[in-house]
């Protein structure tokens, strides 16, 4: 008979997650609350798709849902240097698809964001896996007041810019880069060890079709109509703006590979910066495919996912 | 009296400057330092100087707190004149606090609405970074005297440079701040290339015999033959001097950002007068009267 082996602390995976809590995050975070094995150290709120307090009700509503312990903690209200331009137009007002959740009057837990994110990373050096999935400011101004953290994590895996192609809210850049491009260029500057997870891989490899939503939703747990509900207004953006039957999810497949590397199928490291300014180029991810700057690489690009573990793996998620 | 609680943010090491304007903070009965803090490049050293002075200057208790190193985005070269540590003696005990800078700034001015100054004699980056960590400072700042820009407005307009240092050196953070909409009053090259010292004060420092006055000779002698010139503007003690006599300069209330790109350096102030501008932008200093009240603070002991 095969001896079961338990899970030995050493063996623990330890998770820091920064989020602008909107519809896609939520799924991104309901995945990570949910899966076996890893220790999330906290959630780190940003603003983003919401403002940041909004972003932080629905974190904790996320969190209370999954029935899980983990402190959520409120960061910062605006970009670096500039205002901030949320996006309720894609995720819905509340940014959980306007379904009439409860989404507010929870409290968050004391400690702001930034400080959080820089004590965790000192408490467990080497151990932290982070993932970012939304605008960079959190992490950059961790980065300013203590520079020595870039040496601490284990990995920064980033649902941030574009390894290729198109961006989502001008034809270069992707709304998460686009949003604080000054956060973006120095957490990408930093020395961490990033692995961005671009709006491409998504449209690829994340698109989830009206009857795998069904199916989903089939499954019929809290989880899984959650999951399905607060893409309403998801939808209608990718139906009538993006031009996709279906909606996209940038943030679950960011945390699939923070969760399971493997599913990340193809990915290269690459040197990449961000496009601060110009007529067009705010917030374009600088992804050197062909080397020809001659700069070291900074960022493991993932180009290709599997879309089928990506499914397996979200299908687990939601049930019982 | 009215007695003015300041924080002095300081890059002091490089330009003689911000030691006179440490200088001229200490020998002033209407200032209480209550703490400093340094900004870019090695702040360590900076910070140890810093000390060193107080030490010289009969301060000890004075606090220095060590804060950021690198201009916000880390994109812009940071210059170093090679003598910051010339002050320094190498076994020296010289107490820096462990807290970080930044921390300080934003604790102190949370702690006391309404009742700090914060003067910045060096490149914006502990500000901006405070102000992004804590936008309440904003609000709760009392204001802030900052040695940086230039207008190009007063009478002397045509003969200043475009740029300024502390502003080229962290554009980024200058325009933060410049746009948070804190009380800021502007002391640029507008007023500071008024008021200049030669060769002659270093002598009247170096005899003077008190020992804060003998270090500044020699960082002023240092200075000199650094630039290679007989003479060095008082940029950042003008700063200091405008919580001893607000009347050495006349302002204009105007709201300032700074236009900059990614090239260095890069980072024009550009001034508008505007009722409602956060920024009092100083025009015109009376270079007599404060080059008197600054000899006399620093000599007449």
């Amino acid at each position: 008979m095969m001896e079961v082996k338990s899970v030995h602390a050493d063996a623990l995976r330890r998770f820091l997650i920064d989020t602008d809590t909107a519809s896609d995050d939520a799924v991104a975070l309901l995945m990570a609350l949910r899966y076996p094995v890893i220790e999330i150290e906290a959630i780190t709120v940003v603003a983003g798709n919401v403002p940041v307090e909004q972003g932080t009700q629905n974190a904790l509503y996320t969190v209370e849902l999954a029935g899980k312990r983990v402190p959520v903690h409120m960061g910062l209200a605006k970009p670096l240097l500039r205002p901030l331009e949320s996006a309720e137009w894609v995720h819905g007002q509340d940014g959980m698809g306007d379904i009439g959740l409860p989404l507010s009057g929870k409290t968050p837990a004391p400690g702001h964001a930034v400080d959080v994110i820089i004590d965790t990373l000192k408490r467990h050096p080497g151990e932290v896996t982070v993932v970012t999935l939304g605008p960079l400011t959190n992490l950059a101004a961790a980065l300013i007041r203590e520079p020595g953290i870039a040496k601490l994590p284990k990995e920064v895996i980033m649902m941030a810019g574009t390894g290729q192609g198109p961006g989502n809210v001008t034809p270069l850049a992707e709304y998460n880069v686009w949003v604080d491009p000054e956060a973006a260029k120095i957490v990408f500057a930093s020395g961490m060890p990033l692995k961005l997870v671009g709006w491409d891989v998504s449209r690829g490899y994340a698109v989830i079709t009206p009857e795998e939503a069904q199916a989903i939703r089939a499954i019929d747990t809290p989880y899984a109509r959650f999951v399905v509900d607060i893409q309403a207004a998801l939808s209608r953006f990718c139906r009538t703006v993006t031009r996709l039957e279906g909606f996209n999810l940038p943030d679950p497949i960011t945390v699939a590979i923070a969760l399971e590397p493997e599913i990340a199928t193809v990915s290269r490291r690459l040197f990449v910066d961000v496009e601060l300014g110009g007529e067009w180029g705010r917030g374009q991810t600088v992804v050197d495919h062909l080397g020809v700057t001659g700069r070291d690489p900074n960022v493991e690009v993932v180009l290709q996912a599997d879309r089928r573990r990506f499914l397996d793996l979200l299908r687990r998620s939601v049930q019982d | 009296m009215t007695m003015n609680k300041i924080i002095i943010d300081t890059d002091v090491g490089s330009d003689v400057d911000d030691a006179m304007a440490l200088s001229l903070a200490m020998r002033s009965p209407e200032i209480q330092i209550v703490g400093i803090t340094t900004v870019y490049g090695d702040v360590t050293i900076r910070s140890r100087v810093a000390k060193k002075l107080l030490h010289l200057g009969g301060c000890t208790s004075v606090p220095v707190y060590p804060g950021i190193r690198d201009p916000l985005l880390r994109n812009r070269e940071i210059f170093w004149a090679g003598h910051e540590s010339m002050l320094l003696q190498d076994e020296e005990e010289l107490n820096i606090e462990d807290k970080h800078g930044v921390d300080f700034i934003i604790e102190t001015i949370m702690n006391h609405p309404g009742e700090i100054t914060l003067v910045t004699i060096g490149p914006l980056t502990n500000i901006a970074a405070a102000i992004i960590r804590e936008p309440k400072i904003v609000q709760n700042v009392k204001e802030i005297i900052l040695m940086g820009g230039v207008c190009r407005l007063g009478s002397n307009g045509a003969d200043l440079p475009v740029t300024e240092h502390n502003v080229r050196s962290d554009p980024e953070s200058a325009s933060l701040v410049f746009r948070s909409g804190a009380p800021i009053v502007m002391v640029g090259l507008d007023v500071t290339l008024k008021v200049k010292i030669s060769a002659e004060v270093q002598k009247k420092l170096k005899t003077s015999g008190d020992p804060l006055n003998m270090a500044l000779a020699d960082a002023l002698g240092r200075w000199l033959d650094f630039r290679q010139r007989d003479w060095t503007a008082m940029h950042d003690p003008v700063a200091v001097s405008l919580l001893i006599d607000r009347s050495l300069v006349t302002t204009r209330k105007m709201n300032v950002w700074v236009e900059y790109d990614h090239r260095h350096p890069t980072g024009q102030t550009v001034a508008v007068p505007a009722d409602d501008g956060n920024v009092e932008v100083c025009l015109d200093v009376d270079s007599p009267r404060f080059l008197s009240l600054f000899t006399q603070r620093l000599l007449d002991r």
